[in-house]
């Protein structure tokens, strides 16, 4: 018997939501800053070895970078499409990594974090770029840019029980796309201190 | 039957079979479910009816209101995508169906001529707040 | 088939099949069935959905060699193993008969006429081999013959004890490491090694590769590497672990992580055939250790944090086809329960519960799934395993007592057919599976001698429980409960704190035990001699807050957030022995981290478990002083077995490499400072890092040759007296 996907959407009723949804959503996100055109998107490199060691990879800048509300918004998608089921409240990691700190397996910056969620990555990330308009996408990137924003000290991260000095507000004590901005003495694995 | 005979029934079958799958291609994918699927719809409503990025339909009173229901996925409204370029009506009425009827709900069909219907006498403008709907937001 | 249809489905089929393919995608419709040669299914009951089997390869596999091992002098005179006797596999014919095959019949080696011991398949047995009842099988054989170790458990009744006492409470500190070996992937290493005949069987995490050494010398024999789809890595919840493999009849059976069932010829290494059993696309995972019985593999799927179905499936060892499949939600037909099944509450005694206890459709996507231990009883021919957590976390989203998860099950063998059931945790609130081993005992209760099982429940209660009709004898706390008072005795029911209930968005604090349990799946060691359980676990509680979640397939499906930390007095976990008859805990060692390792016990009075941080410990049986201890590369969540070699000494092995859902933050990108990553876990095991990084060592231990000389000695003075065969 053969067996068919029920995942594998035919590629023209994909793109043409895609652009469908993607005018309906448009009116949500900030006006002046444009949306990467497809074939920008496709020529973001996902290393830092550029043949010849010329820089000729397109200037992409998120099309909600400057909307403040851009990453609540991608907060609440965060949730609403599981992604804190694998990466956790405040990005902690768990089934999938961390997005708490500033390392990116696929690339930190902003087209490369778009990338990923768009079209998955091997090791198990899913694809969403068939099933999400864009405009969701570049919110849930701003949302991401948010929560890495660790307070940054060194190139490298020393491990020791004393270099383990602070820790995040857990989330259930509080909400926000912001959460590097609440700290408090590391637990060593105790009751946390507001609970 | 001789050889001859059964390579003409398969290569009729073969051309019939295309044909169905073309129509049906076109017309509608065969239930409601299928469009609720394939056109991602469970993302933002999930696909047990608890909702998500959008409000989830086990038990949603606001269903009862067929008009809300196609106005809706007609035009969309929120951050609802408009659906009324994308599909049919014979899938507008297998997926509003689908979702009125489905875990635990019971309000009844919807006809494809109810949504042609609605394409003329609901406009964009009417999508926000369609009759039978009390100021429908996300 | 005649050749005029033969001619037919050359011309349509590839037409056929173009447009079965386009009335599939837009699902209308039935999709035209191409003829393939389709080996699958059915056995008596249900069809799983889209289980494949490839044929088995032609070629006879080799029969496992024995020879009797050098028996020291003193050891118990056990018959040595019956001999396995391997047939070539059947050939397929297109698709094969519905029946249930023929169960393994079980009888002693035959012995070739006119052949003494030339033939090289079969050592004859210089004494009658091992007869139990009616099916005494060479697994059972193996299982009684102390110098192996042939299932996870050690035996079908699941206590992990051995008779062996070369290394005992006098001489166990003179242990040394023999010799390492190291699989190559430092993921967490939660899998028993194999030992029969001289030949250690290991598995490895994702993904999934096998090997086969000397168990005396360290030397690989082969290694086998399966093809898991690297996409699993991103829905398995807790680590891409595995808790081990299964032998029967010489062959190997693994599961990988990604849902495809395998048999190895156990001295080859070759791939016989190999089944899948799932789809990774709606999260589904294999993580448990199959148990090999009557002819048949028995294989449960995870993934109740994903919205996954539950199931366990036998599958027939000869070809991989599938036998029967027991679902864990849905209609009586698909779980199984039929005429036969009687259990022994009233609440579970209606028609259909699989379907009544939940919202509408929700059991399809309940939860419930087997990734833990199945033991097995000869006597009865029943296999007995529990159900895990239902899905989601979020209890309000999910009325109803959600049977069958958190459940135990008895089961026949043969058909899957459900004897007797028993849900700990109706509606459970707190994700308590249930999935923890079932010791199978005879135990004299208020002075009856009663066959029971116990169970260490997840959810801190210590359970007893009459294993031919599933009445709750006993039910005490083992650990520090908060979110349950106490178990009713009449109705089998937890008696919850209500002013813990998880209401929608509200923050629960010092919920105890935590969402893994007082144990989660690191199982016990029963020892007949101490009369003891040895239990290694945890001491966790946590601060919890559900939330809305929608089902899309393939992503979580929680809905909680979740922040666990220490219990009560500062320390994370405990090795304790705990008396069942007593009902009580009759010492313990209080541990920094979780202890999510195994355990065993011996006759030689010594126990063994691993720390999360590193340390290997043997402990005496009797008093819990800690007699050795070993710091090893990464921390210890595995299991350990002890055997003994072809030089007659006792070796010890047990992997190390620190993970799981309780060590993940050590071997995975999780961050320490975001106490609520990994399911909540990051909290309670925040500062883990700084004691260890994954790791992939199998190590052995034995006493070095003059330490074992003087112990044989001391042993023929009769200063140990070991026990009867068990």
């Amino acid at each position: 018997m053969l067996v068919v996907r029920p995942t594998s959407l035919p590629l023209a009723i994909g793109l043409a939501l895609f652009a469908v949804a993607g005018q309906a959503f448009s009116d949500s996100a900030a006006p002046n800053v444009p949306e990467p055109t497809p074939s920008q998107l496709l020529n973001v490199p996902v290393t830092k070895i550029l043949p010849g060691d010329v820089d000729l990879a397109p200037n992409i800048k998120n099309p909600v970078a400057d909307d403040s509300a851009a990453a609540a918004r991608g907060m609440k998608y965060f949730a609403n499409f599981n992604c804190v089921g694998c990466h956790a409240d405040n990005g902690g990691g768990g089934m999938g990594p961390a997005l708490s700190n500033r390392a990116f397996i696929y690339g930190g910056k902003p087209e490369n974090i778009y990338l990923t969620i768009a079209q998955g990555r091997p090791n198990g990330m899913p694809a969403w770029g068939p099933l999400l308009p864009s405009s969701v996408i570049w919110d849930l990137v701003a949302y991401v840019k948010s929560i890495s924003s660790e307070p940054e000290e060194s190139w490298g991260k020393t491990t020791s029980l004393e270099a383990l000095k602070t820790e995040q507000v857990p989330a259930e004590f509080q909400s926000t796309p912001d959460p590097w901005k609440y700290t408090q003495p590391f637990a060593d694995g105790q009751k946390p201190s507001g609970g | 039957m001789s050889a001859p005979n059964s390579l003409l029934v398969a290569l009729g079958l073969s051309a019939l079979a295309v044909t169905v799958s073309s129509l049906a291609l076109a017309a509608s994918p065969g239930s409601g479910h299928d469009v609720f699927m394939h056109n991602a719809c469970f993302a933002c409503h999930g696909e047990l009816g608890y909702g998500g990025a959008g409000p989830g339909f086990r038990g949603d009173k606001m269903l009862a209101a067929d008009d809300y229901v196609v106005g809706r996925i007609l035009f969309g409204g929120g951050i609802m995508p408009p659906f009324g370029g994308e599909l049919s009506d014979v899938e507008i009425a297998s997926v509003g169906t689908y979702i009125r009827n489905n875990w635990g709900n019971q309000f009844g069909a919807i006809s494809p001529e109810k949504v042609a219907a609605a394409r003329q006498t609901l406009s964009g403008g009417n999508a926000q707040n369609p009759p039978g709907a009390q100021g429908a937001t996300q | 088939m005649t050749a005029h249809h033969h001619r037919l489905s050359l011309v349509a089929g590839p037409a056929l099949a173009l447009a079965a393919f386009i009335m599939g995608a837009v699902g209308s419709g039935a999709v035209l069935a191409e003829p393939q040669n389709e080996q699958n299914t059915q056995g008596s009951a249900q069809a799983p959905n889209e289980p494949e089997a490839t044929p088995p390869s032609p070629q006879p596999p080799a029969a496992a060699e024995t020879k009797p091992p050098k028996q020291p002098e003193g050891a118990h005179s056990l018959p040595p193993p019956a001999a396995a006797e391997t047939k070539p596999p059947e050939q397929p014919e297109g698709a094969p008969s519905p029946q249930p095959p023929a169960a393994a019949e079980t009888k002693p080696p035959e012995q070739p006429e006119g052949k003494a011991q030339t033939s090289g398949n079969e050592t004859p047995s210089t004494e009658k081999p091992v007869e139990s009842k009616s099916t005494a099988s060479n697994l059972e054989a193996l299982s009684q013959d102390p110098k192996q170790w042939p299932t996870a458990a050690k035996n079908y009744a699941s206590t992990r004890y051995s008779e062996l006492d070369e290394i005992n409470s006098t001489n166990v500190g003179k242990l040394q490491m023999a010799w390492a070996f190291s699989l190559g992937t430092n993921k967490g290493q939660e899998a028993a090694p194999l030992i029969v005949d001289n030949v250690l069987y290991v598995i490895g995490p994702y993904p999934n590769e096998v090997f086969a050494l000397d168990a005396t010398t360290g030397d690989l024999k082969w290694s086998y590497a399966p093809k898991p789809d690297p996409a699993v890595q991103g829905v398995a919840c807790c680590d891409v672990v595995t808790r081990g493999l299964a032998y029967d009849e010489g062959k190997i059976f693994i599961a990988t992580l990604d849902n495809h069932a395998v048999a190895l010829d156990a001295k080859s290494g070759q791939e016989l055939w190999h089944t899948k059993l799932g789809e990774i696309s709606k999260g589904e995972t294999i993580t448990m250790a199959p148990l090999a019985a009557k002819g048949k593999i028995f294989i449960g799927n995870s993934g109740g944090e994903m919205g996954v179905r539950g199931w366990v499936t036998a599958l027939n060892e000869k070809d991989g086809t599938i036998a029967w499949r027991a679902y864990s939600t849905g209609p009586d037909k698909d779980v199984l329960i039929g005429d036969d099944f009687k259990p022994f509450y009233d609440s579970l005694k209606a028609k259909d519960l699989g379907v009544s206890s939940w919202p509408p459709d929700h059991w399809k996507n309940g939860g419930g799934t087997v990734w833990g231990w199945i033991s097995y009883n000869p006597e009865f021919n029943l296999i007995y395993y529990g159900t895990a957590n239902p899905g989601p976390w979020n209890s309000n989203q999910r009325p109803g007592d959600n049977l069958w998860t958190t459940t135990i099950f008895a089961r026949d063998a043969d058909t899957g057919a459900a004897k007797w059931a028993y849900q700990m945790n109706p509606h459970d609130l707190w994700d308590y599976d249930e999935i923890n081993e079932n010791i199978l005992l005879d135990l004299d209760i208020d002075g009856q001698p009663r066959k029971v099982l116990v169970h260490i429940g997840r959810n801190g209660f210590m359970y007893v429980i009459d294993r031919q009709t599933g009445e709750v004898l006993s039910a005490d706390p083992y650990d520090t409960v908060t979110s349950i008072k106490s178990i009713d005795l009449k109705t089998g029911r937890p008696v919850v704190d209500e002013s813990l209930h998880p209401d929608l968005e509200k923050v629960i604090r010092n919920v105890c035990p935590a969402s893994p349990g007082a144990k989660d799946w690191q199982p016990t060691a029963w020892s007949p001699r101490t009369k003891l359980l040895y239990v290694p676990h945890q001491h966790l509680c946590m601060n919890f807050k559900t939330s809305q979640v929608g089902y899309i397939a393939g992503t979580p499906f929680v809905g909680a957030t979740v922040d666990m930390f220490a219990g009560p007095g500062g320390y994370r976990g405990e090795f304790m022995a705990w008396d069942p008859v007593a009902k009580k805990k009759v010492w313990s060692i209080a541990e920094n981290f979780p202890v999510w390792s195994g355990t065993m016990v011996t006759a030689g009075d010594i126990a063994i478990y691993g720390t999360m941080d590193r340390w290997l410990k043997a402990v005496n049986a009797k008093t819990g002083e800690v007699l050795w201890k070993f710091h090893a590369g990464s921390g210890f969540i595995g299991q350990p077995v002890t055997y003994q070699g072809s030089d007659g000494r006792q070796y010890i092995a047990i992997l190390s490499g620190v993970g799981g859902w309780s060590g993940a933050i050590a071997n995975a990108e999780i961050d320490p400072r975001v106490r609520n990553g990994a399911l909540g876990f990051a909290g309670a095991n925040q500062d883990l890092p700084a004691y260890t990084k994954g790791g992939s060592e199998l190590i052995v231990f034995a006493i070095p040759k003059q330490a074992a000389v003087q112990a044989e000695a001391a042993h023929k003075e009769g200063h140990y007296a070991g026990s009867a065969p068990h």
